[in-house]
């Protein structure tokens, strides 16, 4: 168990940067995940702190201790690949057994078979068992230990690639998107299995996702990582709630964030797509901005009371619930509002109905730099 | 049910159709001469004469008991076990050494190539005067460093070692490139679980990753450089004669100077039959264990 600190890492591949002064802290025992759209630069990251890419400039520290200098090997993180990297030609077993007999034998005990048969070999060798057992029968693969990969189904590899991280006791498991190959019914169960695994473990896991889902269901903390930099790192509501960029909040969450285009002026009025009014929120700055708000904080009106009024382009069912997408005169984008069974059950498509905003979930942002302009009340709840 | 059998009967007159060209070709220029051969080696036929006569199994027995076969096999025997791990070995040493050059990768792959795309008579001739005892620049070389020169092909000793050293150049270039596929097929990720995983040296890399998963390449490199070892022909042809004393007569050359200077043409025939089995039988056995690669993940 270890924290892990990463300090201004910047790299770049043939002049291209992938990572601009990137600090982290992944605390000890925390679920952190990094998540980005793909070439974002969350793998090469991942890979930077597990030592298998060496940073340009900056530093990692794994419990403390610099580990710049350090072999993959010496670094003591277990990592779990995408592909899951299992050796094809050993089965189970010695799959797992393989980080253990790479640690702890000598070279000639490694290379040799028959030097297995020494005593102190066979001493460790019957560690060894003892640990890939315990920790198969946890992952619930004992019955599999003398199958090869080739045999077993993506589940069953993916659990595989789990045990061979988890036998060696590691100060930090570095997890590279382990769950794309699986199908989504399986992506569930194994999500919540990971899950299970870090609070039995409580070691320390980084997880590389582009999946915002994975990352909100799974983490202590997510990281948000766009064009070779942090954007946010926060707890899953934080991030989903409090967005401290636009790129944040487009990101995180599904159904997407809704975002308007508009202008503040000094009185707290706003003029959105060509109407202008009353906004009922003490204006963070005047200007062009960026107003954004989750489809769940507001609702459907009245198409005769209404400020804004659109057609219902699309519905979607989702069972529990129902998402309406209305269509607005002057925004190119549908607005998607998330309504209960109940009431959306009687709407129809090309209805025309009145869009009511709930001012105080409002989140606005700048409109150049898309940073997030907090009014007063939600930088006192922000803090 | 008689329905989809009907159509599948007539798919498979289509299929028959469309192949036909092809089984004709086959039938005419690789089964014909085949069984033609297999009928000549059971004559005593010579090249020129108007008659042809039965002659059982005559000539096999002719073969069993003539120590000059029993020669030539054992040269093609020795050539073939010093060729195939040497060019096996060395190819694939070449192809991880290369892997591991940045910008000269593609000069040092189209070096070691070249003397498979080249004629191989020439080059013979070309290394004949490498390996000329007074002349050739390897014993020049001895020479300068004041060592007494080899007789590479004059000595019944060295004259097969020489021709091997031929054969493991030819073979090399094209061994290193079937390896350079197979290790380019390798996936990282194996690689770097290895890294993680504690493997530091190179020696960790290869025992771990890259030999288990060059298996299936390293086995059909073995078995086409046997098949083409087998072959030997041009050096015995050009350069030795089978000389001296018989050393460098491999079963290639014997056929042809049975066939084409003493045209016994029944007794080459028999000497291909034999020829032809050794070569089936190693098609065999790739076929066999060949083609259960692995899947690589």
């Amino acid at each position: 168990m270890a924290s892990i600190t990463v300090s201004d890492i910047s790299k770049a591949f043939s002049g291209q940067p992938i990572l601009r002064d990137v600090s982290l802290d992944i605390r000890d025992g925390e679920f952190l995940s990094l998540v980005g759209p793909s070439g974002c630069g969350k793998s090469t990251l991942l890979r930077i702190i597990a030592g298998l890419e060496e940073q340009d400039h900056g530093s990692v520290e794994i419990g403390g201790r610099s580990v710049d200098a350090e072999r993959p090997g010496r670094r003591d993180v277990a990592m779990v690949f995408q592909s899951y990297a299992l050796y094809p030609h050993l089965s189970v077993y010695d799959n797992m057994a393989a980080p253990l007999r790479q640690r702890s034998l000598t070279q000639f005990q490694r290379g040799f078979g028959l030097a297995r048969l020494l005593p102190k070999a066979r001493r460790k060798e019957a560690e060894f068992r003892r640990e890939i057992e315990a920790t198969a029968t946890m992952l619930g693969i004992s019955g599999l230990l003398q199958r090869k990969p080739a045999q077993l189904s993506g589940g069953q590899r993916q659990r595989v690639a789990l045990g061979r991280a988890i036998v060696r006791h590691p100060k930090a498991f570095l997890m590279d998107e382990p769950l794309s190959n699986l199908d989504a019914k399986l992506r569930d169960t194994v999500r919540a299995e990971i899950s299970a695994l870090h609070r039995r473990l409580g070691a320390t896991f980084l997880y590389v996702t582009h999946d915002q889902a994975e990352a909100m269901t799974m983490s202590d903390r997510i990281a948000i990582i766009m064009e070779g930099q942090v954007l946010q790192i926060g707890a899953p509501s934080d991030v989903y709630h409090d967005p401290a960029d636009l790129r944040v909040a487009r990101f995180i969450g599904s159904p997407r964030i809704n975002v308007l285009a508009g202008e503040i002026d000094g009185s707290g009025r706003a003029v959105l797509l060509g109407r202008a009014f009353d906004l009922d929120i003490a204006p963070p700055a005047h200007g062009k901005v960026q107003l954004a708000f989750r489809p769940h904080d507001a609702g459907l009106c009245n198409a005769d009371t209404a400020q804004l009024v659109g057609t219902i382009s699309h519905i979607e069912n989702l069972g529990s619930d129902i998402l309406i997408h209305l269509a607005l005169p002057g925004s190119e984008e549908p607005v998607i509002i998330r309504e209960s069974h109940e009431t959306a059950i009687h709407r129809r498509l090309g209805d025309s109905v009145g869009l009511k905003l709930d001012s105080k979930k409002l989140l606005v942002f700048d409109e150049t730099t898309g940073k997030r302009l907090r009014t007063p009340a939600q930088t006192e709840t922000a803090s | 049910m008689t329905a989809l059998s009907a159509q599948k009967r007539a798919e498979a007159r289509i299929g028959l159709v469309l192949a036909s060209p092809a089984i004709l070709l086959l039938v005419l220029l690789v089964v014909l001469p085949v069984l033609a051969t297999a009928g000549f080696s059971l004559t005593d036929y010579r090249l020129g004469t108007q008659t042809i006569g039965f002659a059982g199994l005559d000539n096999y027995g002719t073969l069993w008991n003539d120590p000059r076969f029993w020669q030539s096999v054992g040269n093609t025997a020795l050539y073939t076990l010093i060729v195939v791990p040497g060019s096996v070995g060395l190819g694939l040493g070449a192809a991880l050494l290369i892997e591991g050059r940045g910008w000269l990768r593609p000069f040092y792959r189209v070096a070691y190539f070249l003397p498979v795309a080249s004629t191989f008579i020439a080059m013979a001739i070309v290394w004949e005067f490498l390996m000329n005892p007074s002349v050739g620049l390897f014993n020049q070389i001895l020479f300068a460093l004041g060592l007494p020169g080899i007789n590479f092909f004059g000595n019944a000793q060295t004259a097969l070692f020489s021709m091997a050293a031929i054969g493991i150049w030819e073979l090399t270039g094209f061994n290193m490139v079937l390896f350079m596929a197979g290790l380019a097929a390798i996936p990282r990720d194996l690689y770097d679980a290895c890294a993680v995983d504690g493997g530091e040296s190179g020696w960790d890399r290869f025992r771990m990753v890259t030999w288990p998963m060059l298996g299936p390449t390293t086995f059909f490199v073995a078995i086409i450089t046997m098949i083409r070892a087998v072959r030997v022909f041009e050096v015995a042809a050009v350069i030795t004669q089978g000389r001296p004393e018989g050393a460098t007569e491999v079963l290639l050359y014997s056929i042809y100077v049975q066939a084409f200077q003493y045209f016994n043409i029944g007794y080459a025939a028999a000497l291909i039959v034999v020829f032809l089995v050794v070569t089936a039988l190693i098609a065999l056995v790739q076929a066999r264990f060949g083609g259960g690669r692995e899947a690589s993940r």
